[in-house]
């Protein structure tokens, strides 16, 4: 008897337990959808997000610990629609730091309490950019170099991942659609990539002769591909396919899209609408001095297009109207020959035969690569970025680094912050090179990446 | 006269660290019973770098390679490292850790560099037109000039007035539609030899592989442009002039056109052709009585390179070049047994390369050079001989001074053998480094050095009729202002004095022969280990600084197993190499490999004058994918059969 009354007290507990398992009962807070009260977030993350609490005797409050105030925020409020329930909306900013962070918000009610942990990964581990490195011709060498936030690099990331060589002599990286485009001059391929894992997604392949430099789409589904014979080639991005390849009369090399109009770099500007682009549909625009091919064209914060041309004594940044297809302004960077006052040190002497061009996230101001006097004497040079702020007339004159240590400039791209980061090739002997980031307070962090860097792209542009 | 000979055939045993004849002959080491046996026009030159190390490729390998190129039997049966673009394709080489254009090739004593690159395609040359292999490891041996830092590779032409053959056919039918067909004819007359040789082959070597670099899924290709075709003659006339004279002329021409493959990471979506063309005329005088030797040499050489390029639509203009280069070389070379211990010589040799090349914008280019060079050995001990080498070497408007030394010595008579030499050498930049458009450079420096090596043989007796030969030989050597092609600002290669290179390493060959009467066994092992070494920090950050240079592999090795049992035989050969670095920093490297060939065949003698020889061969036994140059593979299994017909 003993036994059976044990038996059934037994068996009360249990059911017991698991009915205070699967119902809230009052005075004890819960949060639905919430399990051992943690709550992780990606650090990109900047929604509010709403929870139901129960288990909530008479009024509900939330606090969230002072610390983590500047970022989280808890709001809680009775559910319109069942007064049982509560509802707690939590409010958190974009994190922009390497490691995790954590908020305490705690709930009250009555005399029970709980406190919810929320915890915000950290970038660190999160791919900030990608170098492009070219590798040595036909040697299947190219490499993509992958960077985190914190600082930690693999150097060729596509090959660990997928365990086969990224291909012949890359040339661009190209985000479009959620994947990257990567460009492979000799391989005549473009592969593509899934960004952050690295993963191979699959390959555009040439059919006839070509060698694929920069990819731009043109509408929502093509994307046309320069190259550095006289020819663009169109594929789908969405397939993966070879639409057609297009003969022109002049090879293009960097390209950019403006409205409905595709504008190619090479021995003149050449412009095409979108809809149009064959070869008895170029435009050409004539330029002040000849065009560096090597420079990126920019688009800036008001739609107008910037392309880097050298003429006799100086370069010429000239700024493009891409509705009416004119120059609409010119920019004189001269530089100091050797006999004249202006031969000092710190002068502007030259650009490199690889110069390269960019902006930053706001889309206002130019950096390009000079080359500046450090010996009037001996005349050496090292060379330096230069600024040009768009509404302005003249470069800014005070140079906004200078690039000691550098052995070869192959490379040149500035973060969304304005940061320079350089591709060096050393000597051009078949070496890995090195992305040197040049910082405002003159160090310079150098890594290790593939065999001649000459791009880098920054994630924050994915979008 | 008799005295003279076994004075000089003494020396030059000594000379070969073969003092134990006996030994030497059991083991068909071929050098010395041809020394003795027959007059040879290269002589001279052996015995003046009695401390270099010299290997000659065995008759077996010369058989069994004789459908094949030079490249496949250097790669598979010495310690020289063939970097191949595959089969067909062009085939340099790296000897002891050097560069291709620092191995010297010589044909009859002749120097068949090419004048524009100075490396040179061993994929072009036949076995079949060469009646003997003989490497000169090192820099040491100076007769044919300066250049050959990492060493020389001789072929060597002999008229064999005692061989009864007189006539060779053969034809062999391989996979991926490869066809050979060769013939050598021989007249004998007590005073004049005339033998003509023709060899053709022709593959559309387009084997197939699993293609695992290109695209998202492994997939099956098979090789693209790849096919080849090579047509060679060759014409020999010796007459004996007197008691102690001969004329020797030779005539070679070969012709080989062949598609340029492109490596596997690359969509072939363009066409190269290559043609080849290659003339060369040697005519010689030997002339040997008592205490004198005297040798004179003349050559002319033609090579015809025409390359085009051209796609399949008319988006894009074709592209071509053509390129003839062509060579005069004269040769005197007089040697004297001053006494029984000394021999003293000296030898000139003038050359002039004129070169017509549309990648030296079209002009006529050529330059002059005169090499004189005087040599002693000396015999101070019976087990010791020593020598010197002395050579000026006029270049143009250049000159340069480089020397040899070496002795050779039985440590132990009949077991151990000891030699070395230490020399210093130069090798001038070759036409392409200096006249190249765009991007020659006139002001590159010479590449120089002084080299060292010891060689042990040792030869214990085991037990008859087991015999064992080892050979080790420990390299050193430094090369200063190594020339590199890199890529400039300006879009174009240029070259460069870049590096100071550091090579040395071991060379090992065991040899073991077993012969009874009806079985004879020969296993060959060679295996060889390379440092090559970049000791120039260019800058505070070059990481190639202390790295193994590019494409030398730091071990390789190969076997070689021959058994006869009565008329069949069984060939097997095994060849290793390791892995090589392709960029100079050791970021990069490309995988060893193992490849295993196998053949067997018979020898059916119907009557007393014919032999009818069926052989059936297995290449890559294991199907082992493989790559000499990284991205370019080399063919899978594949099965040929051949027919030789001899008498």
């Amino acid at each position: 008897m003993k036994k059976l009354l044990l038996f059934v007290l037994l068996m009360a507990g249990i059911i017991a337990c698991s009915k205070n398992d699967s119902e809230p009962t009052p005075g004890q807070i819960q949060i639905e959808g919430i399990t051992g009260n943690q709550l992780k977030l990606g650090y990109a993350e900047n929604t509010d997000r709403e929870f139901t609490v129960t288990g909530i005797v008479g009024q509900l409050t939330a606090t969230v610990e002072s610390s983590a105030a500047g970022w989280c925020q808890a709001k809680v409020e009775q559910s319109p629609t069942n007064t049982a329930e509560w509802l707690l909306t939590l409010t958190t900013s974009e994190y922009t730091g390497t490691t995790e962070r954590k908020a305490y918000v705690i709930l009250k009610s009555g005399d029970d309490a709980l406190t919810l942990t929320v915890i915000q990964t950290g970038r660190g581990t999160t791919v900030e950019m990608v170098v492009v490195s070219e590798g040595q011709f036909t040697k299947g060498t190219a490499a993509l170099s992958a960077i985190t936030y914190s600082g930690t690099s693999t150097w060729d990331i596509f090959r660990d991942v997928n365990n086969m060589p990224l291909g012949d002599v890359a040339q661009s990286l190209t985000y479009i659609d959620g994947k990257y485009f990567v460009a492979l001059n000799n391989s005549k391929q473009v592969k593509v990539i899934e960004p952050q894992t690295f993963k191979l997604l699959g390959t555009v392949d040439y059919e006839q002769a070509g060698s694929p430099r920069f990819i731009v789409p043109v509408n929502d589904h093509e994307a046309i591909v320069s190259d550095l014979q006289s020819q663009l080639t169109r594929i789908d991005y969405k397939t993966y396919e070879i639409i057609e390849h297009i003969s022109i009369p002049s090879s293009i090399e960097k390209m950019v899209v403006i409205g409905n109009k595709l504008f190619g770099m090479g021995s003149s500007v050449f412009v095409f609408d979108t809809n149009n682009i064959t070869a008895g549909g170029a435009r050409k625009i004539a330029v002040t001095g000849g065009i560096m091919t090597t420079a990126k064209p920019i688009v800036d914060k008001n739609g107008n297009l910037w392309v880097f041309c050298t003429s006799s004594g100086k370069s010429v940044l000239n700024c493009i109207d891409p509705t009416t297809e004119t120059v609409i302004k010119t920019v004189d960077i001269p530089y100091a020959t050797s006999g004249t006052n202006a031969y000092v040190e710190g002068a502007i002497t030259g650009t490199s035969f690889y110069t390269r061009m960019d902006t930053d996230r706001s889309k206002s101001r130019l950096y390009f690569y000079m080359n500046m006097l450090t010996n009037a004497d001996r005349g050496t040079t090292i060379g330096a970025i230069y600024t040009f702020d768009i509404d302005k007339d003249e470069i800014n004159s005070e140079v906004y680094r200078e690039l000691p240590g550098l052995g070869m400039m192959y490379g040149m791209n500035i973060s969304p912050d304005g940061e320079v980061y350089l591709c060096d090739c050393l000597d051009y002997t078949a070496q890995r090179g090195f992305l040197r980031h040049y910082q405002a307070d003159g160090n310079v962090v150098s890594q290790r990446v593939g065999v001649y860097p000459r791009m880098v792209h920054f994630t924050e542009y994915d979008k | 006269m008799k005295r003279t000979v076994s004075i000089l055939a003494g020396l030059l045993l000594s000379a070969l660290g073969a003092s134990a004849q006996q030994v030497y002959d059991l083991m068909e080491i071929r050098m010395d019973s041809i020394v003795v046996k027959e007059r040879r026009p290269v002589r001279p030159e052996e015995e003046a770098t009695v401390g270099t190390r010299v290997t000659r490729i065995p008759r077996i390998a010369m058989e069994v390679n004789q459908t094949k190129s030079l490249s496949e039997l250097l790669s598979n049966n010495t310690n020289v490292y063939i970097k191949s673009l595959g089969q067909g394709a062009l085939a340099t080489s790296s000897f002891r850790g050097t560069a291709s254009s620092h191995t010297k090739v010589n044909w009859n004593g002749i120097t068949i560099n090419p004048s524009m690159s100075s490396s040179f395609d061993f994929s072009q040359v036949p076995v079949f037109f060469a009646d003997d292999v003989v490497l000169y490891h090192g820099g040491a041996h100076l007769k044919n000039g300066t250049g050959g830092l990492g060493g020389s590779i001789n072929l060597v032409n002999t008229p064999g007035w005692n061989d009864p053959t007189r006539m060779k056919i053969f034809t062999e039918i391989g996979a991926n539609e490869t066809y050979t067909a060769a013939a050598s004819v021989r007249f004998v007359q007590p005073k004049s030899l005339f033998q003509t040789r023709v060899y053709y082959q022709q593959s559309e070597n387009d084997f197939q592989y699993l293609n695992k670099v290109l695209k998202l899924e492994p997939f099956k290709e098979r090789r693209k442009e790849a096919r080849y075709q090579q047509t060679g003659v060759m014409q020999e006339a010796y007459f004996r002039t007197g008691d102690h004279s001969q004329v020797s002329t030779n005539l070679w021409f070969q012709a080989g056109q062949r598609r340029l493959p492109q490596p596997i990471i690359v969509n072939v979506t363009e066409h190269e052709k290559q043609k080849d063309y290659g003339l060369k005329y040697y005519l010689g005088y030997d002339y040997e009585k008592g205490k004198n030797a005297f040798s004179a040499k003349a050559a002319y050489l033609l090579s015809i390179l025409d390359y085009n390029k051209w796609f399949d639509n008319d988006y894009f203009q074709a592209q071509g070049s053509f390129n003839r280069m062509q060579s005069v070389q004269l040769k005197t070379d007089y040697t004297r047994l001053v006494s029984e211990k000394f021999q003293a010589g000296v030898a000139l040799m003038y050359n002039h390369d004129f070169v017509h090349a549309s990648n030296y914008q079209g002009k006529t280019t050529g330059r002059d050079i005169v090499d004189l060079q005087a040599n002693l050995l000396w015999h101070p001990l019976s087990w010791l001989t020593v020598n010197g080498q002395v050579m000026e070497e006029f270049n143009d408007s250049d000159a340069a001074t480089t020397f040899a030394a070496g002795f050779t010595s039985s440590i132990v008579p009949g077991l151990f053998t000891a030699k070395g030499s230490v020399s210093y050498n130069y090798k001038f930049p070759s036409l392409n480094d200096l006249y190249w458009s765009p991007g020659g450079n006139p002001d590159l420096l010479p590449e120089k050095g002084m080299s060292y090596d010891f060689t042990l043989n040792f030869t214990p007796k085991i037990a008859e009729p087991l015999y064992l030969k080892v050979t080790a030989t420990y390299y050193l050597m430094n090369v200063d202002n190594w020339i590199m092609w890199l890529p400039t600002m300006n879009w174009y290669w240029q070259p460069r004095n870049v590096q100071n290179v550091l090579s040395h390493g071991l060379e090992v060959l065991t040899e073991w022969n077993l012969v009874l009467d009806r079985f004879r066994a020969r296993l060959g092992i060679n295996y060889s280990y390379s440092p090559s070494i970049n000791r120039e920090r260019n800058f505070e950050e070059d990481d190639t600084y202390r790295k193994q240079l590019p494409y030398i592999p730091l071990h390789k090795a190969n076997a070689n197993l021959h058994v006869e049992y009565r008329n069949f035989f069984l060939n097997y050969v095994l060849f290793y190499t390791g892995r090589r670095y392709t960029t100079q920093d050791e970021s990069y490297s490309t995988n060893a490999y193992t490849v295993h060939d196998a053949e067997i065949g018979y020898n059916w003698k119907l009557g007393a004058r014919y032999k009818l020889t069926p052989k059936i061969s297995v290449q890559n036994l294991f199907d082992e994918y493989y790559e000499s140059t990284q991205y370019y593979p080399m063919p899978l299994r594949y099965i040929s059969g051949s027919l030789t017909l001899t008498f």
